[in-house]
């Protein structure tokens, strides 16, 4: 008979007593363990827990009283997050958890869900709260945590706030009866970027790494996704990365919508694997709804793609300002890699179907790139379309050859 | 009874393949929907139990699905495949076939399941999959449908299509999670007592607090946060029924929308929530001493707010970001109160309505000490009030503020009364 599965909740327990006995007691009835970690900062010692907040100051370099003292919600929010993030790792070396639930309205959220981002993916994390409605993206960051909506404030047991916390219980507990640590280690992984506009290419890729046993994962370059791919290849054993969508480059240095990290694009060559580069999405950045969008960038040509986002047409400049940081990133390579330019069009804005196709645009990339990066950067331009199926096989063959699989 | 499964099979077949697998291991009946607006499912073994082209039907479209569509016509594929969803799961669950849902989805797929769960009763377990869901830029959009109902958003982060080791594990815990959550006993084994609506907000809490402990002997109290969203929630949830009154301490979103505020998503019938309802309502002016303008930097931006009512010539109180707030002006106080009496006027049940006025503050920002005091501007609430509410409402002052326990015993004592005249003429 195998041993319960142990969740962790974490509960301020100055303010949400109640609701976090109902969902301990909730998380018993299904058999699984319970470990509390309680990081209030009003009171402590309302019931018997394995962290206390005494313990999360403590790892926060600090005291309670001098956590109370600061008289500031927001500064004291974030020694308390400081401190529990130390607390949860360290309890997680020592014991197994195999699920993390928390409840909170905004600052509960916050804290609960910093913590949850310190857990590696795949972990059931469960966050119920007053603030999972519209803007989730400061909660989740690159990680897979639920967000469950609870409606009404949790401030009180009804049957309202009853139903959602049991509902919460339930998922977590779901999930951590079959939780297992990895189900990695079965194939060799591929982490490849993409959007839709470049999909094809993607497509095709993937169904021929498939063929002889890679598992490929695909991350959407809206400004989240690179940066978890970006993240994952330094956590995880990845064969090969194929960089296909970089406009989060470039809306980085332009502030467009999709921007990610400041170090995009790079994880791969820190870590020496190997990794192939595609202009993909060069031809656009992403503004707003298009009189916003216009504001922002002024005297483009510009593309509606809905109500919410406008591609804009990149020139020279930007592509020069691109040019230039994939010099940086090529300053010291030590692995295999390639970037390779399509010479009839970077994405399919930029096809003969599309509402921003420039046949002068790649040459001039191909040129800055060449001038901006060292003379050994192997740089291949190919005279086709990112999503033309010659485009997808010359990837295919250089990210093969250097697998050792050509 | 089964837990139905939406997605397009033209895209992630794999992954809804395995969701449907790992909940049949559970135990549950599974419903497989596709909704593709392209060609359709690609593995010949993997059928769906609602295909594609029943759903385009009943949204109005061809039977044979909506390939043909696309790519122009993309936008209207949408709305049908959303429509003909819609009416299949409720359709479903009329029929009580239905214990939960889970979708796994890109952002088109999103568009398309939301408006169906939004649709499905609060506590019938919901769930997405999505990396769509944390795009900044479609936040407002989606917010429409998660903000007034529980709906679980499993952040993806990579993309669902194809199979792997990371795609594996969000379809396992996703499907472990709904069936969690579908075995979970929906019973919620608390004690059932009559439920009061409240609203509220953290410059209110203390008074909340104590309207709580006066009531919970015989009550149970569900609170809506008053930043915006709660009040959606409050709009959608409370004239469903269920609530034996309505305690509205917060209505700030009103106002904040009449002045163009941050807690202005519930739009201009935020006072409305109560008209056609039985219940006692009882309306406390929490919030209408200051509007939200955060963050502080849009004061040197040209911001449209800022400049407009000049709120950088006020008091101001700047919380930790983004959070800022500026005191309300006489003038702006008199405008919101009397476009609230012209709200209430309209209620038919008048004899139910009460207004109670807190003298000394209508937040913790406006007492005596706090850095938004303004007691000059507050008399304009009550004043506007006696000059422009129908005289079948009544109005009850105390002087004492909004977070005070003599306020506290006022709003409490006043809704028993109202409650126990309502029950004598029944």
């Amino acid at each position: 008979m195998p041993k319960n599965p142990t969740v962790l909740l974490i509960a301020t327990l100055d303010t949400k007593i109640d609701e976090a006995e109902y969902i301990l007691k909730c998380l018993e009835d299904m058999e699984i363990n319970t470990l509390i970690l309680d990081p209030s900062v009003r009171e402590s010692g309302k019931r018997e827990v394995t962290i206390a907040p005494e313990d999360v100051a403590k790892e926060a370099g600090t005291t309670l009283e001098a956590v109370r003292a600061l008289g500031h919600e927001g500064k004291a929010l974030s020694a308390m997050t400081k401190g529990s993030i130390i607390c949860a790792k360290a309890l997680f070396e020592k014991t197994e958890i195999n699920g993390i639930i928390s409840l909170g309205g905004s600052m509960g959220t916050g804290l609960g869900t910093a913590v949850m981002r310190e857990f590696p993916f795949g972990l059931p994390k469960v966050m119920i709260s007053t603030m999972a409605s519209g803007m989730v993206k400061p909660y989740v960051g690159t990680k897979d945590i639920l967000m469950l909506h609870s409606v009404a404030d949790i401030s009180g047991l009804n049957s309202i706030t009853g139903t959602v916390l049991r509902n919460g219980a339930s998922a977590v507990a779901g999930m951590a009866k079959s939780y297992q640590k990895s189900t990695e280690g079965e194939k060799p992984i591929i982490m490849m970027s993409m959007l839709a506009t470049v999909e094809s290419c993607s497509r095709m890729i993937r169904a021929e790494m498939e063929k002889i046993g890679y598992e490929v994962i695909i991350f959407h370059t809206s400004g989240t996704g690179g940066a978890a791919m970006d993240e994952l290849v330094l956590e995880k054993n990845v064969a090969a990365v194929v960089d296909l969508s970089i406009i989060e480059v470039t809306d980085f240095i332009y502030h467009g919508l999709f921007a990610a990290t400041p170090d995009r694009c790079q994880s791969a060559l820190k870590k020496g694997i190997p990794v192939f580069f595609a202009a993909g999405n060069l031809d656009f950045m992403v503004g707003g709804p298009l009189e916003a969008a216009k504001r922002q960038f002024p005297g483009k040509r510009y593309h509606v793609h809905n109500a919410q986002l406008t591609a804009v047409r990149t020139g020279p400049e930007e592509m020069e300002e691109v040019a230039k940081y994939f010099g940086k990133a090529f300053s010291d390579i030590r692995t295999p890699t390639e970037f390779f330019i399509p010479l009839k069009g970077f994405s399919n804005h930029d096809s003969e179907q599309g509402h921003l196709h420039d046949l002068s645009m790649p040459p001039i990339f191909e040129e800055l790139l060449r001038k901006h990066c060292p003379a050994d950067t192997p740089i291949t331009a190919l005279p086709y379309h990112i999503n033309d199926p010659e485009f997808a096989v010359a990837i295919t063959g250089s990210l093969k050859k250097a697998l050792g699989r050509s | 009874m089964a837990i139905a499964i939406v997605g397009m099979m033209d895209e992630r077949e794999q992954a809804l393949s395995l969701i449907k697998e790992r909940i049949e291991q559970h135990g549950h009946k599974a419903l497989l929907i596709d909704i593709s607006i392209g060609t359709g499912a690609i593995i010949p073994s993997l059928t769906a139990e609602i295909d594609h082209g029943e759903l385009s039907e009943l949204g109005g479209g061809p039977s044979t699905g909506l390939a043909e569509y696309l790519p122009a016509r993309r936008g209207e594929a949408i709305s049908i495949m959303a429509k003909g969803l819609r009416e299949k799961v409720m359709a479903l669950h009329g029929k009580g076939d239905l214990q939960g849902m889970i979708a796994v989805t890109g952002l088109t797929g999103a568009m398309i399941s939301l408006p169906a769960m939004k649709e499905l009763p609060f506590g019938l377990p919901k769930m997405i999959i999505s990396s769509a869901m944390a795009l900044p830029v479609h936040a407002n959009k989606y917010a429409e449908f998660v903000c007034v109902k529980d709906i679980t958003v499993m952040h993806a982060v990579v993309d669902t299509v194809g199979m792997n080791a990371l795609v594996r594990k969000l379809a396992l815990n996703g499907a472990d999670a709904i069936s969690g959550m579908v075995e979970g006993d929906v019973n919620t084994g608390l004690e059932e007592k009559p439920s009061i609506a409240v609203t509220e907000f953290g410059f209110t809490d203390q008074g909340a607090h104590y309207i709580r402990e006066l009531l919970e002997e015989e009550y149970e109290l569900v609170s809506f946060h008053a930043n915006g969203v709660g009040d959606m929630a409050a709009m959608e949830i409370i004239p469903q029924g269920g609530f034996q009154g309505f305690i509205d301490l917060v209505p700030g979103a009103f106002s904040e929308y009449l002045l163009g505020g941050n807690r202005n998503n519930s739009g201009p019938n935020r006072l409305d929530i109560a008209s056609e309802l039985s219940i006692p309502y009882i309306l406390c002016p929490g919030g209408f001493d200051i509007i939200s303008c955060g963050p502080v930097e849009r004061k040197d931006n040209g911001d449209p707010l800022w400049e407009s009512r000049k709120l950088a010539e006020r008091k101001l109180y700047i919380q930790e970001q983004p959070r800022a707030h500026a005191r309300m002006s006489a003038e702006e106080l008199e405008f919101v109160t009397s476009s609230a009496a012209e709200r209430l006027n309209r209620y038919k049940d008048k004899e139910r309505v009460k207004v109670v006025v807190p003298l000394r503050g209508f937040s913790s920002l406006s007492v005596e000490g706090g850095p938004l005091h303004d007691p000059e501007a507050d008399k304009m609430f009550a004043n506007t009030l006696k000059r422009s509410l129908d005289p079948g409402i009544e109005i009850i002052r105390i002087d004492s503020d909004i977070n005070s326990k003599e306020f506290a015993v006022a709003v409490a004592e006043t809704l028993m009364k109202t409650l126990r005249r309502k029950s004598l003429e029944c």
